[in-house]
């Protein structure tokens, strides 16, 4: 009785270890997000990369849309976009380029994660003079 | 049975788990870290994409004029400097030296070759956005091969065998016989002499000559597209163990296996030496000490005595300046590409908080066949580099993207000798590392 006791403390140890590899494993599958939303105090920001998955060393696009909390189009924003990997001190390499496609969707050209490890993308949003922000976390 | 003993037990039955899980797994790899190293194999290379700035990137004739060219020694100041002569074929096309001798002294290393025409940038800073572009850079350098475009588009002229091929790939080469409009040498280079004459020539004439030079160095592009690494013992190993093999266990050493792993862990070197060729092509600020760490426009007039000293290599920042206002960019006449195709010029990242001090990260592979290293060969061994690496030094400009590693002596080692495993023969025919 005591070895089978035994033997089932291990079997549960052995279980617990495959369930934590398996659960890192999952973990690195849906690191790097096509899209996601932030939120700021008047604004909704989502992004859609026209690449999927989320490319690495690769000039692409993105889709921002932007709407106020309440669900209605934000147009005519000026819009300023800055990152980097915060780890290493370092910022894009690239300068993305805005411009707006209408309805509350604005084309973001140029962006490109040169290595893998955390990227933060931000997104000044400038409307009727006043400017608020938004950060997107970026797991490579 | 004690409680002391239930838990030794239980930890040594935890160890032997961990011990038999690894040797099923060859030399203890995980899933993730099995990714990476499928990541980093020379199987995973894609074909080379095309080059849109280049028409005859891929056009064979251009590839067979380009071998020609890339040793041709005419193609300098004083008959004595090829491409080759710095790029030499048997050290996997780097020459050896911390600084490359042409007709001159360089300021930077020459850079090894096989696999670079995946990069959409060339050159240390990357001051131009294609291969055929950078090829004529050394060509117009003062220090490198010295001569000018007039000189070099007047060989293609008077060799009967050049005009015959440049003719059928390129079509008809301007008439070049009035010497008069069209100077023995001239171009726009340092030398006085034929910076004069090249200005005194017309715009129609300038841009006839000029193109002569591209389509030299669209050749040339062609030749060194072909140049590839082949599968080193690394590659076979990795290959091994993707395929299940276990003999693949014996062909790195246990202290290679050790450094690959700190490679792709611990050590972080494939954060920027990621992927197949071993670099991510990107710009880095990693500290290298400059051989100017002094800056005479910014020290007090007393110190003036000092500004003959060279300055201080400011590396990307200057060459995405320098690319930007080239003749020979992606968006310029002399390049085959549409505007879509030149993204990575029209997004380049020019800010100084990004580009200063920033250095191309170059590929690994052959990395112990081809010291001295770094963009000026600061560091004559591996051992030197990786000490570098291990303590992050303050950069002399702008700022060092490193973090100290703090890794014990023996785990550099370790490191060391995986990266020998990165050494392989050319991937091409030998008879393209000849001079046809």
């Amino acid at each position: 009785m005591k070895i089978i006791h035994k033997i089932n403390h291990y079997l549960a140890g052995l279980f617990l270890l495959l369930c934590v590899s398996f659960a890192s494993t999952a973990h690195a599958a849906d690191s790097s997000p096509v899209s996601a939303t932030a939120e700021s105090v008047h604004f909704r920001v989502s992004y859609k990369s026209k690449i999927a998955p989320l490319p690495q060393n690769l000039i692409h696009s993105w889709v921002l849309h932007i709407e106020t909390r309440d669900g209605k189009p934000v147009e005519k924003a000026e819009i300023a976009v800055y990152g980097g990997m915060p780890a290493h001190k370092h910022g894009l390499p690239t300068e993305p380029q805005v411009s707006e496609i209408g309805h509350g969707d604005y084309l973001v050209e140029g962006i490109k994660f040169s290595m893998n490890g955390s990227w933060q993308l931000w997104f000044n949003i400038r409307v009727d003079g006043v400017t608020e922000q938004v950060k997107f976390d970026i797991d490579l | 049975m004690p409680l002391i003993k239930k838990l030794c037990s239980a930890i040594f039955f935890y160890f032997l788990f961990i011990l038999i899980a690894q040797a099923a797994e060859g030399h203890g790899w995980n899933e993730s870290e099995l990714a990476l190293l499928k990541l980093q194999w020379l199987g995973s290379l894609p074909a080379l994409p095309a080059d849109p700035t280049n028409k005859f990137a891929d056009e064979p004739a251009a590839a067979k004029l380009g071998h020609k060219l890339f040793f041709d020694s005419r193609f300098s100041a004083n008959g004595k400097v090829a491409c080759a002569t710095c790029h030499v074929p048997e050290k996997h096309f780097t020459d050896g030296l911390a600084k490359s001798i042409g007709v001159g002294e360089a300021s930077r290393s020459a850079p090894s070759i096989p696999g670079i025409a995946y990069s959409p940038w060339f050159f240390w800073d990357g001051h131009s956005d294609s291969l055929w572009s950078q090829a004529l850079g050394p060509l117009e350098s003062a220090v490198e091969h010295g001569g000018d475009r007039s000189q070099y588009a007047r060989i293609i002229y008077t060799d009967q065998s050049y005009k015959k091929t440049y003719e059928s790939l390129f079509g008809e080469l301007p008439d070049l016989s009035n010497v008069k409009r069209f100077p023995a040498t001239a171009g726009p280079v340092a030398d006085r002499t034929s910076n004069e004459r090249w200005q005194a020539m017309s715009e129609t004439d300038r841009k006839a000559i000029t193109r002569v030079f591209v389509n030299i160095g669209k050749a040339i592009a062609a030749y060194e597209r072909l140049l590839m690494p082949a599968p080193s013992r690394f590659d076979q190993y990795v290959e091994a163990l993707l395929n299940g093999d276990s003999a693949g266990d014996n062909i790195l050493t246990n202290d290679e296996v050790a450094g690959l792993k700190l490679f792709v862990g611990k050590a972080m070197c494939i954060t920027c030496h990621q992927g197949p060729l071993f670099t991510n092509n990107g710009f880095h600020n990693v500290g290298v000490p400059d051989p100017a760490t002094i800056k005479p426009k910014y020290l007090p007039p007393i110190f003036h005595v000092l500004k003959d000293k060279p300055a201080v290599d400011e590396g990307r920042y200057r060459g995405i300046r320098q690319a930007l206002k080239s003749e020979f960019n992606c968006l310029n006449e002399y390049s085959d590409a549409k505007e879509d195709d030149c993204a990575e010029l029209k997004f380049a990242n020019t800010k100084h908080t990004t580009t200063l001090g920033a250095f191309k990260v170059p590929s690994l592979r052959n990395v112990a066949e081809t010291a001295p290293y770094m963009h000026s060969g600061q560091f004559s061994s591996l051992r030197e580099v990786l000490q570098h690496y291990n303590t992050a030094p303050k950069a002399h400009i702008g700022h060092n993207e490193l973090l100290p590693l703090n890794l014990q002596q023996r785990e550099l080692e370790q490191i060391e000798a995986f990266l020998h495993s990165l050494s392989s023969p050319a991937g091409v025919k030998e008879n393209l590392l000849r001079q046809p």
